[in-house]
């Protein structure tokens, strides 16, 4: 005879099978081969057997010159490039995010509308979105630049996506469009679970709009706000898809995953394209740590 | 001072029409408890005070003012809800301190006040703790400390003692009898517990689907209810209800049969009755004489006996008339044996067959 916990032991093993598996082939697998990459020389001839050539595609000195991911400015200047992206769209996320869901919970006849409205840009798929911008930013026939023209403030059209000065700007701001809806859905449901009677009592104790949101509602809603930082955070970290299909070349806009990109498979520097790989792992993990123990988000639980 | 004055108010919520012309007087220093049963607008009605509700139409005065358009903090009163509502992210003390911080008091007599509300309940020890490291009962306490710092003409309550468990519910509601004495405040209460009611208040007002059914002292209510609702809510275990036939009328009294068993001449009138009508007896398990006589009585089987030891509830019954007798303690009565109950005429209430009292 087994004890009742021992046979709930056992089918708790057997439920984690499948997950095990699937996260052993899918994450484990994937990561240790690209850090195994990174170590070698491959290329495209000798992608099958390559040589195991230690840390040189990170850093080497080679006559007195320095070579590898870590001692190229482009690597870095993709790092910056990420960075700057990451901070700026999703601080802009999140205060846009929070405006829609205060918006969207507004009871009236338009809420339903108001609510699909709000949420239409994060259904769109991020290739109609980088099209749809391109062509309203476009220097010769784009809507912006028309109005732009007609109302005076420039005399003859910019390439917004291209021009070094502004195609940072516009990315920041089509990813704020895109993802701003994700931020607001997570805060909605903060604010919907808001006990309503805490609310009242505010309001006995003398609160008005501004000090209910900033002392009482803000501080509530926190822990969402924190997980949707997180979230958005991680995503914008890993941005490819909307800096790849606006300029892959542009070293203006250049993320680290375009780069590692560029390396492997345009250069198909395997080895190298894996060490810059490893390195984007390895500095998304550590600002996600630090991130994580700043907001005590693991606390969550204790804090409330 | 801070008398509040309830004049021809109305509320709806949608179509439902939840608070029916109700005015009411309520005197200042005085402890006021608004009793029904869930759903009779007694949470309305103290919300409507507060400010958290539109009133339909009528006016609400504090102290002479008209505050019909006022928000809750220009009314100069302090709101303890059922669930606490305390700020889950502050400590106790900027719990306590965030009306007077909100007012922009200085930093000492924010101090001050806190810490003089503390003393009185007695959660000086916690200051600095958020609300969840507290137990339910000292919640409350401190969702009265807030209330108490800000020191309001009219303190409202609404159910605060229903989330405590039985004890500490006692407990706590000898504590709010000494602080109304202590504070002097006007105080406004509601709950659907009748002893609550009837141990806490100075007035009790029974509200029954949005309409006033009586207002009066506890003892007032409870021994000459104006109907048979309030007769049946006020008072544990209920007040019985026979029912019954007017046998004869004289120029004081009105004569009764209890069940075809016996005749009881009861000192209650009503100018509208006449001989024959259908009446309800109502009298009050405790005012049962049982095994003894009395201006009137009955005989039956006792079906159900429960001992709680100070007293013991007999359970009757006689053609589906339920009735519930009190005897002592120490009872020697078993289920199955016939007991005779006595109705003491003075003791009897009269209810016509729309529930009016006789006087």
């Amino acid at each position: 005879m087994k004890s009742v916990s021992q046979l709930r032991k056992r089918t708790a093993l057997i439920f984690l099978i499948p997950v095990t598996i699937v996260l052993l082939s899918s994450a484990l697998y994937p990561l240790i081969s690209t850090l195994y990459l990174s170590l070698t020389d491959a290329e495209l001839e000798n992608f099958l057997d390559p040589n195991y050539v230690g840390f040189i595609n990170y850093l080497e000195n080679y006559e007195g010159m320095w070579y590898g991911v870590l001692a190229d400015s482009l690597f870095w200047n993709s790092v910056r490039n990420t960075i700057v992206f990451s901070v700026f769209s999703v601080s802009l996320e999140v205060i846009l995010g929070i405006s829609f869901a205060l918006i969207m919970l507004i009871e009236n006849k338009l809420k339903w509308f108001v609510r699909a409205a709000v949420l239409i840009p994060w259904a769109i798929p991020t290739i109609v979105s980088a099209r749809m911008f391109e062509w309203m930013l476009q220097d010769q026939f784009g809507i912006f630049n028309y109005i732009l023209i007609g109302i005076g403030i420039i005399e003859q059209g910019k390439a917004w996506t291209t021009d070094p000065q502004t195609s940072m700007i516009v990315i920041i701001i089509i990813d704020a469009w895109k993802t701003s809806p994700f931020v607001a859905i997570l805060v909605y449901a903060g604010l919907k679970a808001l006990p309503n009677e805490v609310l009242e009592a505010g309001k006995v104790d003398g609160t008005n709009g501004i000090t209910q949101f900033y002392y009482i509602i803000f501080p509530l809603i926190l822990p969402a706000i924190a997980v949707a930082i997180v979230f958005r955070g991680l995503d914008a970290l890993r941005v490819f898809d909307l800096i790849y299909l606006i300029n892959a070349g542009s070293k203006d806009i250049m993320s680290m995953t375009v780069y590692a990109r560029r390396e492997m498979f345009e250069y198909s520097h395997f080895g190298f394209g894996a060490a810059a790989s490893t390195m984007l792992t390895l500095i998304i993990g550590v600002i996600a740590v630090i991130f994580i123990q700043r907001t005590r988000l693991h606390k969550l639980d204790e804090m409330e | 001072m801070a008398d509040i004055n309830i004049n021809t108010v109305n509320k709806y919520f949608g179509d439902v029409h939840v608070i029916k012309d109700v005015s009411l007087d309520i005197k200042s220093q005085s402890f006021t408890v608004l009793v029904g049963p869930s759903g009779c607008g007694k949470s309305t009605m103290l919300r409507m005070i507060a400010g958290l509700e539109d009133i339909n139409s009528g006016t609400i005065s504090i102290d002479g003012q008209v505050v019909n358009d006022l928000p809750p903090k220009q009314r100069n009163i302090a709101m303890v809800f059922q669930s606490y509502a305390l700020y889950p992210h502050m400590t106790v003390f900027d719990n306590m301190a965030f009306g007077l911080k909100l007012e922009k008091r200085s930093k000492d007599e924010i101090n001050e006040r806190v810490n003089e509300a503390a003393r009185i309940l007695q959660i000086e020890d916690y200051l600095q703790r958020k609300p969840k490291q507290l137990s339910g009962g000292q919640r409350q306490r401190v969702a009265i400390g807030r209330a108490i710092t800000r020191k309001p003409k009219v303190f409202l309550f609404d159910e605060p003692l229903s989330n405590l468990d039985a004890a500490l519910r006692v407990q706590m509601r000898v504590e709010l009898a000494k602080l109304h004495n202590e504070l002097e405040a006007t105080m406004i209460y509601v709950t659907h517990d009748q002893t609550e009611a009837m141990t806490l208040a100075d007035d009790i007002v029974v509200l029954d689907t949005g309409i006033v059914s009586q207002k009066g002292s506890p003892l007032e209510l409870y021994d000459r209810p104006n109907n048979m609702f309030v007769g049946g809510f006020i008072g544990s275990p209920k007040m019985n209800f026979i029912s019954s036939k007017i046998l004869s009328k004289s120029s004081d009294a009105t004569e009764v049969d209890i069940m075809g068993m016996s005749k009881i001449s009861i000192p209650k009138m009503s100018a509208s009755s006449s001989e024959g009508d259908s009446v309800s007896l109502g009298i009050r398990p405790e005012h049962l004489v049982v095994n003894g006589d009395s201006d009137g009585s009955w005989e039956s089987k006792v079906f159900v006996v429960e001992k709680l030891g100070d007293v013991t509830y007999l359970y009757l019954e006689k053609d589906g008339e339920p009735l519930v007798a009190e005897t002592e303690g120490h009872s020697e009565i078993k289920v199955g044996d016939t007991v005779k109950v006595g109705f003491p005429a003075g003791r009897c209430q009269l209810f016509d067959s729309s529930g009016q009292a006789f006087k």
